[in-house]
């Protein structure tokens, strides 16, 4: 099972309302506290620890037989019940379906990170799941984790950026692009040099494997935090809202490119990404690129 | 009957032939063109042996059209032929696996046309060579996967529509917005 870092339950006297929060017309910023404080809220004290079983299905190949794990409730995450599994099937799982095991219930889609919060079955899905209504979904969680990323990147490159919450533009995979939206940078585009900056900072986070870790919230938490998203992710101490599950780290995105800047309110950057596996030629890459250059220069 | 009179009665192999012939290392046989038969002989015959094998790329690329042209001759002209016999004893050299040829695999081929193996490419691989004086000798090696079909082992690639994951779906963004840029252009220029 993970060992939790130890700086978690030295978090829980944080006090939230200090500064934790900070809200504007258009912006929430939130911190590695916060999401500590949150964590310990929703998953409770890892003190008691109870026994679940957890079930395993196999999505991809029928012909297996159901495995059934034994987790530790709100402390195991799915990825360390798949890696009962299978190390490979752990890496490579992109989210899960989970069945709860009431009848009433509905099955729902999880972060790979998320911690198991009752007796279940669950379900793998990778980027080549072939079944189209849950594809679509897995793609647009692919979207949404390379919008934290870049986020993440973004804030740690320029200084004094304050970036909106995701929560507040929509970017759909189809459009061909995905957008941050950043305010403080003086309303003046970063030029060439800066986003290659930007391009060698990302390949950097691919390249460590970082973790995105989530906390997912019920609506009067969200509610009591004042948070406008159904979970909180963090990447290397960078947090934000977001609406849906995310990947389960960063080793999962295989060509990451932020291509261009629009002065708009801000200033917008605009990326595209493609899954480790799905990695293509240069030719198809570039064609990929420069569909979003031209969709988000007409934007 | 000669040799060129019973190939002129026999279909094209639908593989790759005529290609510059691969370099292959023959590993303590004196190296000759006998030597090289050598090799793809036993690779012919452990192929027929195991049906599916992994080995390196040219030398499945190599080994390929003499197993499809044994497997062909079995289908066309049957066990009782003389030539089909002679090809059979000489290239496989385990006996049972003759008998194995003649009821399993020609069999399986009587109704269908070739070819009758395929081949796939897997991803490099860095083996050892050899050890000399503590000092390790490593290479990076093409590797194929050489099957008779039919074989009884899951297939190598599942047949499954990928039509929706992400890089097919940006592909064809990509593409389709291209081509409408080309139309309006030509478009353009019949106008001017």
């Amino acid at each position: 099972m993970r060992a939790r870092s130890s700086y978690r339950c030295l978090t829980t006297k944080v006090k939230v309302e200090d500064a934790n929060v900070i809200q504007g017309a258009s912006q929430q910023v939130f911190d590695s506290e916060l999401f500590d404080h949150l964590r310990n809220v929703v998953y409770g004290d890892e003190r008691t620890i109870d026994k679940i079983v957890v079930t395993l299905e196999n999505g991809t190949q029928g012909e297996e037989k159901n495995l059934e794990v034994l987790a530790n409730r709100n402390l195991s995450s799915h990825y360390d019940c798949l890696l009962h599994s299978s190390s490979l099937l752990a890496d490579n799982c992109a989210l899960v379906k989970v069945h709860p095991d009431s009848f009433s219930a509905k099955t729902y889609l999880r972060s790979v990170n998320a911690p198991v919060t009752g007796v279940c079955n669950i379900t793998p899905l990778t980027f080549e799941c072939t079944e189209s209504d849950l594809i679509e979904d897995i793609n647009q969680a692919f979207w949404r984790s390379c919008r934290v990323l870049a986020s993440a990147v973004v804030a740690r490159t320029f200084n004094d950026v304050r970036l909106r919450p995701l929560t507040s533009s929509t970017s759909h995979f189809s459009d061909g692009f995905f957008t941050v939206n950043a305010d403080g940078l003086s309303d003046v585009l970063p030029s060439r040099n800066e986003l290659s900056v930007l391009n060698s900072m990302a390949r950097r986070f691919l390249q460590l494997n970082v973790p995105f870790e989530c906390v997912n919230l019920s609506p009067s938490q969200a509610q009591e935090y004042n948070i406008n998203g159904d979970s909180l992710v963090r990447v290397d101490g960078f947090v934000t809202a977001v609406e849906g599950p995310v990947i389960r780290s960063t080793k999962l995105i295989g060509d990451f490119k932020i291509f261009d800047t629009k002065l708009r309110d801000g200033v917008t950057f605009a990326g595209v990404a493609l899954p480790r596996g799905q990695s293509t030629s240069n030719y198809a890459w570039n064609l990929i690129v420069q569909n979003g250059m031209r969709k988000f220069s007409h934007l | 009957m000669t040799v060129q009179r019973v190939l002129s009665s026999l279909p094209r192999i639908p593989v790759t032939i005529g290609h510059v012939p691969q370099k292959l290392k023959t590993g303590g046989i004196e190296p000759s063109r006998r030597s090289r038969l050598e090799v793809l002989r036993k690779i012919v015959n452990r192929t027929v042996r195991e049906e599916r094998v992994e080995l390196q790329w040219n030398r499945a690329v190599e080994a390929r059209p003499y197993l499809e042209r044994l497997i062909q001759l079995g289908v066309e002209r049957g066990p009782l032929d003389d030539y089909t016999n002679e090809m059979m004893e000489w290239w496989l050299p385990e006996k049972d696996l003759i008998d194995k040829m003649n009821e399993v695999i020609v069999p399986r081929f009587a109704e269908r046309e070739g070819p009758f193996t395929s081949i796939y490419r897997l991803p490099k691989k860095r083996l050892q060579q050899f050890i000399q004086n503590k000092r390790e000798v490593w290479k990076r090696y093409d590797i194929a996967v050489l099957e008779i079909d039919g074989n009884p082992f899951p297939p190598v690639i599942y047949d499954c529509d990928k039509s929706n994951t992400l890089v097919n779906v940006l592909l064809r963004d990509a593409l389709t917005n291209q081509l409408q840029r080309l139309k309006l252009d030509s478009e353009e220029k019949k106008v001017k």
